[in-house]
């Protein structure tokens, strides 16, 4: 026998012999696994984040034919020459099963790589066995060593990719309500949006002096519901979900929910669905773009911080310390970079946003063309009954879009969803709650017959554009006819429309009803009395200053208190300086470019007794 | 060797061939019964958990864990189909997993007691076979 021979029998040998050792461990490991899944299943499925599972029967039948499949490697592990079918048969079923659980993804993921740890190693050990058993008489291996180095680099990469795509997986939390879903479920932009749990909990405690007021997050107006924790909690309009590490992002109720008191002294009640009065989104943005230009922002700081209020294992104090904390910086420092364009505009205060700029300059990428977008939050109740108004109803201040699919998909990719963890499901059960959730029912009781006289002021004066049946009712009003701000008409333009009907990045949205009309959209009354402040710019307080000529509306009021004024309708909103901002509230200047509290000046001329009698009528809506 | 001796040889050959035959059918049907089942799971999951009344599955997630098990195992199977006299232990362990299925089936109650009488019916079925075969196997060594 050739010295070349010999070699290629001990290489044949010794790579039959791994071959062997990988079967007993895939058959050991399948054992294993099926035991301890059937004596502890919740936590299996816990740490496998896999989907709860009830009854637990069904998880613990999977673990049993996970050990009853290790009886069929049985003959391949004793002897896989004479079993060569069962030999290759194994090895397809390990990557039938990888294959399998890629294709149905999610935490699923990981039965995958179980099965790939144990599959590859086995097949590139069959592969060289039997490549040097074919080997030609000289037993040169024609280059069979070569590619089973290189199907080893591969499994290592595509095991490297399986993990990462298992690790970063949402972990959604369920919600059996509709509502509760709203208020705190996840829109998918959880991991390209969200700051890890622990560091944004402590972000309020180490960066204490950048809050306007010692209140936490609540400074900024967020929601926290009665027996809530504001040191832990999430808010309204943040979902808290596991994306590698649990983090905080915001959803859709942040800028649709309010608080509202019926007296100074009254116990607060959280309205879904309207416009969030209170909420200042800037500042929060400010907020954590400043704190993370902190010197305080450094490991030493936030982890003590973080450790108070969130049990962290050394490990957890690793990874915060050396990847996390400085990743969360960079990205929020490069966020504040990307809105440093809004610090050339007015505030937007409290229960104000710019939502389309930011769209423009960041996910569009069109240039900064200094227009003003800034705009009262909308309520975004009663979908379906504006539907039945009038067919496409126009959406948004300025009417962009008329398809209330593509307007919550829109929404949630402003606010920070990318495609590859879009949650389709959640923007349907969105879509579906806004439809058929009603504007809460006005609690004033005004004079039953100033109401009924009223009643009659508003047909002649108001219903053409506000009533149900009114004839331009939901239709884009034209700037020069209704007279109001023109900047945030302006700010939606033909490029910007053109820009997102032809937006692609990451899938096709299949947008199409983005569209450029320059007005603002006649709205309906629903909910009108948590509407306030009030025209699509919020620049008139009340629904009484609203009655009165633009030059008699205050110039200067405070926004974002929460107490609900059932004299004048909308929320009390006393005036103030704007160069001294008020400790509750924040002092909205009309004087200020897109502030402008001009126009809309129906009923402005109507006597004092109409104006008394119409309002007591709008005070039912 | 008289003739009357390969007379009786032949036809006990003759006997193990047909019992060859006979367990192969049988083994062969639960497989495609086997491989449907779990295809169906696969692709179909919320579908079959209705129309087979499973017991309230979480999500599809799980039955179609299942249903990819369920191919596995037939693919694991088949050398065992193929050549069932030489190739004993997948027979033995697919024997006994259908008694440990039918079991489990039991357990998990509704829709899936269905599954357990077949996967029972079929092991006793099978394991019957089996056993005849490999008698006739043996008696047919001179």
């Amino acid at each position: 026998m050739s010295t070349a021979t010999t070699t290629a029998h001990s290489t044949e040998d010794v790579a039959l012999r791994w071959f062997r050792r990988l079967m007993w461990a895939g058959i050991i490991g399948n054992v294993i696994v099926g035991i301890v899944s059937i004596a502890y299943t919740p936590q299996v499925l816990a740490l496998a984040k896999v989907d709860p599972a009830t009854p637990l029967v069904w998880p613990r039948l999977s673990a049993m034919l996970v050990m009853l499949l290790a009886g069929f490697y049985i003959p391949a592990a004793i002897d896989p020459n004479a079993h060569r079918f069962a030999a290759v048969f194994a090895v397809v079923c390990r990557f039938a099963g990888t294959i399998f659980m890629a294709v149905v993804g999610g935490h699923y993921i990981i039965f995958g790589l179980f099965d790939f740890v144990f599959g590859a190693p086995q097949a590139i050990c069959l592969y060289l066995a039997w490549q040097r058993t074919n080997a030609a008489p000289d037993g040169r291996a024609s280059g069979s060593t070569i590619v089973a180095l290189l199907a080893g680099l591969l499994a290592v990469g595509a095991f490297a990719w399986g993990a990462f795509q298992w690790l970063t997986q949402p972990v959604l939390p369920a919600f059996a309500s509709d509502e509760e879903f709203f208020k705190y479920g996840s829109i998918g932009n959880d991991g390209a949006g969200g700051i890890p749990y622990p560091i944004w909990i402590a972000m309020p405690d180490v960066c204490a002096h950048h809050l306007p007021r010692p209140q936490g997050y609540a400074a900024f107006g967020l929601l926290y519901e009665r027996g809530r924790n504001p040191a832990i909690d999430p808010p309204i309009g943040f979902s808290r979900a596991k994306v590698g590490v649990e983090r905080m992002a915001i959803n859709c109720a942040v800028c649709h929910t309010v608080r509202a008191r019926l007296a100074a002294d009254a116990e607060p009640q959280f309205y879904v669905g309207a416009a969030a009065n209170t909420v200042d989104i800037q500042g929060y943005l400010r907020f954590l773009s400043r704190c993370a230009a902190d010197d305080r922002f450094t490991p030493d700081q936030l982890i003590p911080a973080m450790a108070a209020k969130v049990k962290l294992s050394w490990l957890d104090r690793l990874t915060y310390r050396f990847v996390l904390i400085p990743f969360v910086r960079r990205r929020l420092l490069e966020q504040g970079e990307d809105l440093a364009w809004a610090s050339r505009r007015p505030a937007w205060g409290p229960g104000r946003i710019d939502p389309f700029n930011p769209v423009k300059f960041g996910m569009l990428h069109l240039a900064d063309d200094e227009t003003i977008g800034n705009s009262d939050m909308q309520a975004v109740w009663n979908l379906n009954a504006r539907e039945q108004i009038r067919a496409s109803a126009p959406l948004h201040w300025d009417g962009l879009n008329n398809s209330v699919r593509e307007v919550v998909i829109s929404s949630a990719l402003g606010d920070g969803a990318v495609a590859r963890e879009f949650n389709f499901p959640a923007m349907e059960r969105i879509d579906r709650f806004l439809r058929a959730l009603p504007p809460p029912l006005s609690p004033h009781r005004p004079d039953a017959a100033a109401v009924e006289r009223g009643k009659m002021v508003f047909a002649a004066n108001c219903a053409e554009c506000h009533a149900p049946d009114g004839k331009r009712t939901l239709t884009v009003i034209p700037v020069a006819e209704v007279g109001t701000d023109i900047n945030r008409s302006h700010m939606w333009t033909e490029l910007a429309r053109d820009a997102y009907n032809n937006f692609r990045e990451g899938r096709d949205w299949g947008f199409k009803s983005f569209r450029k009309i320059p007005g603002y959209v006649a709205e309906p009354l629903g909910g009108l009395w948590l509407n306030g402040p009030y025209l699509h710019n919020g620049s008139v307080p009340t629904l009484r200053d609203l009655l009165e000529p633009p030059a008699q509306r205050p110039a200067a009021f405070v926004r974002g208190l929460d107490v609900v004024d059932a004299r004048n309708g909308g929320f009390v909103a006393p005036s103030c300086d704007p160069r001294q901002q008020p400790a509750e509230g924040f002092c909205f200047d009309t004087r200020l470019v897109g502030n402008d509290n001009d126009g809309h000046v129906y009923g402005t001329a109507l006597s004092a007794a109409e104006k008394g009698d119409l309002l007591a009528y709008l005070l039912t809506f | 060797m008289t003739d009357a001796d390969a007379l009786t040889i032949g036809s006990t050959q003759a006997q193990a061939a047909t019992r060859r035959i006979a367990y192969r059918r049988l083994l062969g049907f639960t497989l495609i019964v086997q491989t449907a089942v779990g295809l169906i799971a696969v692709v179909l999951p919320i579908w079959l958990a209705r129309a087979a009344d499973l017991p309230g599955p979480p999500s599809s997630g799980w039955v179609q864990l299942w249903g990819v098990m369920l191919l596995i195992m037939a693919t694991l199977y088949l050398p065992g189909c193929i050549e069932p006299v030489h190739v004993r232990w997948p027979n033995v362990v697919g024997i006994v997993a259908r008694f440990v299925l039918a079991v489990a089936y039991v357990r998990l109650g509704q829709g899936l007691r269905w599954f357990a009488l077949y996967e029972l019916v079929f092991a006793v079925a099978l394991a019957w076979s089996y056993r005849q075969l490999l008698r006739a196997e043996l008696m047919s060594r001179p």
